[in-house]
């Protein structure tokens, strides 16, 4: 979708970027990462035109952007940049609104479409009339999403956007845009420098160092066969942890580990089921299989018969959408090696075992040494 | 007599010299705004050539204003302009020069260089840029400059009297050489009294001139 090849730029001396060549596919988000200086955010202003390459060509669906006035080329892409750069004297609605106006749409559709994009971004109504500086910083970079996506372009270009939000906004930010990605479904190329960032978002990563492309490919892949030692660096000590980022409870569901009860079911008759069965949780599930408590069956030096049934009315649960990171910080901090995985509203859908994420980084070891 | 017969017997030439310091600076001040306001814009993306503008009229600024007015008779008596508004006017407006085209110049400089980027990115053009982003944002700025001016050549002009354009200096300078206190006391309270009005209603269009957004701060 967008080609970049050859692509070289020297600021004096210096060779910011050294004769890139690049395929970034139509649809996907494409995370560019690299130390500072390494020619990330001088590439992704290349295709915009904000920087004009030295030498190379830039092609998107095939044309040249060289073919076009810069301007107009401009109107077609989106482009978010870490200060935002909201326009303090346009309400929210003016500056979401102004791309669309440069491109004389009539008032109403841009009506629909400005109150369209704040569902989007997920600011209700009353945020049109508001003005930049009475909003927050993750208020402010969601118009800013708003704004770059107004006129629908193909292209999304975002230079660390999320870089001056706080990490528990940023976090949440992370999350709706991705919500976001899967109904816009655009062509992203997103500048970071966190790695844990460029994991979390990309579909695809391009890793540069110095004005080269030093990898490029899935986040597991990478993460699987880091290419050399600065990738390595890069990804970090903890890096089969990372991997295991990209993993999510729902995929690893166990539905054997436990059994099922109703709610106030005597613990006696309890502890009985579970010694026939030989399991250590019951779960109490009501009849719309909503999770209503745990019961652990522990060893116990003050019972008669050696064990001890505990309830917990408020377990810790996992949503299905939780990655086994979350996973198994939830069970170094309860104790559990079995935490209950549940839907939105409550349902239990299985069990996440600690051996079951030991296994799984086991089998990611196998995988590397075919 | 009273103060109060003073102000009846002499009343009409103390309006009518308040009325002459207005008009000196109605002429003066549109001419100043004239000549800084393309000159700020003409210096506000070129740093070198405003290095030198700025200095140049700073220089012009420290020139006491008594002896521009003196310069300004001299330098126009060739053209038998050398006596009254002439003078009085070209000396107000030269004064009147560094704090309009200084501010327009830092007005138009102190947009966020994120705002201006955002502008470039999603493809506005330069003209867009200047017309609906850096002016509207920069009006603050140039009003305070504007007001600037027009405060110091309230003050300034009282002395155009010396140069035959009368005004409240004259009131002023007549009553200094005739010893008479009240001539002097109604010239400088006048002078006065209209310096803190214009700067009073100039701050007002100042508030009305200014976009919403950028008064509202939560």
């Amino acid at each position: 979708m967008i080609e970049l090849k050859n692509v070289t730029k020297k600021f004096d001396q210096l060779e910011a970027v050294h004769n890139l060549s690049l395929h970034l596919e139509k649809g996907k988000i494409t995370m560019f990462i690299g130390p500072s200086g390494c020619g990330k955010t001088t590439t992704l202003k290349m295709i915009n035109r904000l920087i004009e390459p030295d030498e190379g060509e830039i092609l998107v669906n095939g044309k040249s952007i060289f073919a076009q006035e810069p301007v107009a080329l401009r109107r077609s892409i989106g482009y978010v940049i870490q200060d935002v750069g909201l326009f303090p004297h346009y309400s929210v609605f003016d500056n979401i609104a102004l791309v669309p106006r440069l491109l004389k749409w009539d008032e109403k559709r841009i009506q629909t479409r400005v109150d369209e994009l704040l569902d989007l971004v997920t600011l209700n109504g009353t945020y049109g009339k508001k003005y930049p500086l009475q909003l927050s910083g993750g208020e402010q970079q969601r118009v800013g999403l708003a704004r770059a996506l107004a006129a629908d372009p193909d292209i999304l270009l975002m230079d660390e956007p999320f870089g001056a939000i706080d990490p528990i906004n940023r976090s949440k930010l992370q999350d709706s845009f991705l919500e976001i990605q899967e109904t816009i479904q655009k062509t992203i190329i997103f500048v970071t420098h966190d790695i844990n960032e460029a994991i979390t978002l990309g579909d695809l990563i391009a890793i540069m160092n110095a004005g080269h492309l030093v990898q490029y490919g899935e986040p597991n892949e990478i993460l699987q066969n880091p290419k050399d030692d600065f990738v390595e660096h890069l990804l970090g000590a903890d890096r089969n942890l990372k991997a295991l980022s990209l993993e999510k409870t729902r995929d690893y569901l166990d539905e054997d580990a436990y059994l099922t009860v109703a709610p106030g079911t005597n613990p006696e008759q309890i502890k009985q089921k579970l010694r026939t069965a030989n399991r250590k949780l019951a779960l109490a599930v009501d009849e719309n299989g909503i999770l209503q408590g745990r019961y652990n069956l522990e060893p116990s030096t003050t019972h008669a018969d050696g064990e001890k049934l505990s309830y917990d009315g408020q377990p810790d649960v996992m949503s299905r959408n939780n990655n086994l990171i979350e996973a198994l910080s939830m069970m170094l901090e309860t104790g559990e090696n079995l935490l209950p995985v549940v839907t939105s509203k409550g349902k239990l859908r299985g069990v996440i075992k600690l051996t079951q994420i030991f296994a799984k980084v086991e089998a990611a070891k196998a995988e590397k040494n075919i | 007599m009273s103060f109060f017969e003073f102000l009846q017997v002499y009343q009409s030439k103390i309006w009518l010299e308040f009325v002459q310091h207005l008009r000196i600076i109605t002429i003066s001040i549109p001419m100043a705004i004239l000549i800084s306001a393309p000159l700020g814009f003409f210096i506000s993306s070129r740093p070198k050539l405003a290095k030198i503008v700025l200095n140049i009229a700073s220089i012009l600024m420290t020139i006491p204003s008594l002896a521009l007015f003196g310069i300004m008779v001299v330098v126009l008596a060739p053209f038998k302009l050398g006596l009254g508004m002439t003078p009085a006017v070209v000396a107000i407006s030269v004064y009147s020069i560094l704090p309009i085209t200084r501010n327009i110049y830092t007005a138009l400089n102190q947009v966020s260089s994120s705002i201006v980027e955002a502008a470039v990115g999603l493809g506005m053009s330069r003209g867009q840029i200047l017309s609906q982003i850096k002016i509207p944002l920069s009006v603050p700025v140039i009003m305070a400059g504007v007001r600037n001016a027009v405060v110091l050549g309230v003050s300034v002009a009282t002395f155009a009297s010396l140069v035959g354009a009368g005004g409240l200096g004259s009131l002023i300078f007549s009553g200094i050489s005739r010893t008479n206190l009240k001539m002097v006391v109604v010239g400088a309270l006048l002078v006065s009294f209209l310096g803190i009005v214009v700067n009073y209603l100039f701050l007002i269009l100042e508030d009305a001139l200014t976009p919403a957004g950028l008064k509202t701060k939560n």
